[in-house]
């Protein structure tokens, strides 16, 4: 009886998870001023198999990284359920990265942004995500201009941005 | 090109493989010490074992433009220089990308997420270990070589100050200044403290 109590609240926190406009959670996120977590945004159990079917490069950039992205789909999935992200350097503290489907094969990569570049006195990962959750976290600079903490949710399709916070950064008085 | 053979030669009766090392660097050597010559204040007094410096020439060849990338030797050792110098920058000077400040070249490449090459061990990193490096083709071993190379010039030279840069990017792109297949600039950051210190 208890499990079943269990399996029954892990389904509705799931639902709960899948279900809940991203507008919605940007709105709470603002009024909260507290950043989303991994846990906020749960994704469904990994049922991918090793990739078998063609991958559809569908931008001009995951055309550019087309051995690394093909290398990389080899690998589990590693977030979303059942997402690659194929990652790559551009130079000093610098990603470029693209999602991979490893059910259809489709990559996708974010519209407007080459790669996230680094920020003197913060040595966070550039990039942040799990195979259990939907969020995709980008700290630094977004193509070398933009600087922030950029908090992203995978729709299944692309990423929208719920939240930005500032970039905490070392002083770097010597 | 070298070739050995393990075990003595005979005349006759010899019918094992002959081993065949196609790649032969000129590695700086381990028990030796190196300095920059008309180095700043902030690297002046500092020493680089012959390990570091190999380090340094594997993460160089890893990051840089090979020969088939780039067809100039000459530009290939321009944008060489200018990676080294991006490095030596990095040297003693906290900020990249945290307080603590690099006291080697290894460390300077080894600093959380700066370099792909080492974080990610790239196959060219890899490729060049001490125990791999024979393995690579002709073609790479001469990058290779190139690499050990450019340090050697650098060490000899000192710092170009017409390579005054902290960062450097991949591919195309309006920032920066081209020298090879990569673009470089010094940041903000990197500027005021270079005004505040040197």
């Amino acid at each position: 009886m208890k499990s079943t109590n269990r399996l029954a609240s892990i389904g509705v926190i799931l639902l709960v998870g899948l279900t809940i406009p991203i507008g919605a959670w940007a709105a709470e996120v603002t009024s909260a001023g507290q950043p989303p977590s991994f846990n906020d945004f749960p994704a469904p159990a990994d049922e991918s198999m090793p990739l078998t079917v063609r991958l559809i490069l569908q931008s001009r950039l995951a055309r550019h990284y087309k051995t690394m992205i093909e290398i990389q789909a080899k690998a589990e999935a590693d977030f979303a359920g059942h997402y690659r992200v194929a990652t790559w350097g551009c130079g000093t503290d610098c990603r470029g990265f693209a999602i991979i489907n490893k059910l259809d094969g489709r990559v996708y990569t974010l519209p407007g942004v080459q790669y996230v570049a680094g920020v003197m006195g913060n040595d966070e990962d550039r990039l942040s995500y799990r195979k259990d959750s939907r969020l995709f976290v980008m700290t630094g600079r977004k193509n070398d201009e933009q600087e922030g903490k950029f908090y992203y949710v995978w729709d299944g399709k692309a990423l929208k941005l719920v939240c930005t916070s500032p970039v905490e950064k070392d002083r770097l008085d010597e | 090109m070298t070739v050995s053979k393990t075990g003595p030669l005979t005349a006759k009766g010899d019918k094992s493989a002959i081993v065949v090392t196609v790649c032969h660097v000129e590695w700086f050597d381990l028990s030796k010490t190196y300095k920059i010559s008309n180095a700043p204040a902030r690297t002046a007094d500092m020493e680089f074992i012959g390990a570091d410096l190999n380090f340094l020439a594997r993460v160089l060849y890893a990051e840089s433009s090979g020969s088939a990338g780039v067809r100039d030797r000459a530009e290939r050792m321009k944008e060489k220089s200018a990676i080294l110098n991006v490095k030596h920058f990095r040297l003693n000077r906290v900020g990249y990308p945290n307080r603590h400040a690099a006291e080697s070249f290894t460390a300077v490449c080894q600093a959380k997420g700066q370099f792909e090459s080492v974080y990610n061990g790239t196959p060219k990193f890899t490729g060049s270990a001490p125990e791999s490096f024979e393995a690579l083709s002709k073609a790479e071993c001469s990058d290779l070589e190139e690499a050990v190379d450019a340090i050697r010039e650098f060490l000899n030279a000192g710092p170009n100050k017409d390579y005054l840069f902290d960062n450097f990017r991949g591919g195309s792109g309006s920032r920066g200044q081209t020298i090879g297949k990569s673009r470089f600039w010094l940041s903000p950051e990197g500027k005021e403290l270079y005004e505040k210190h040197e």
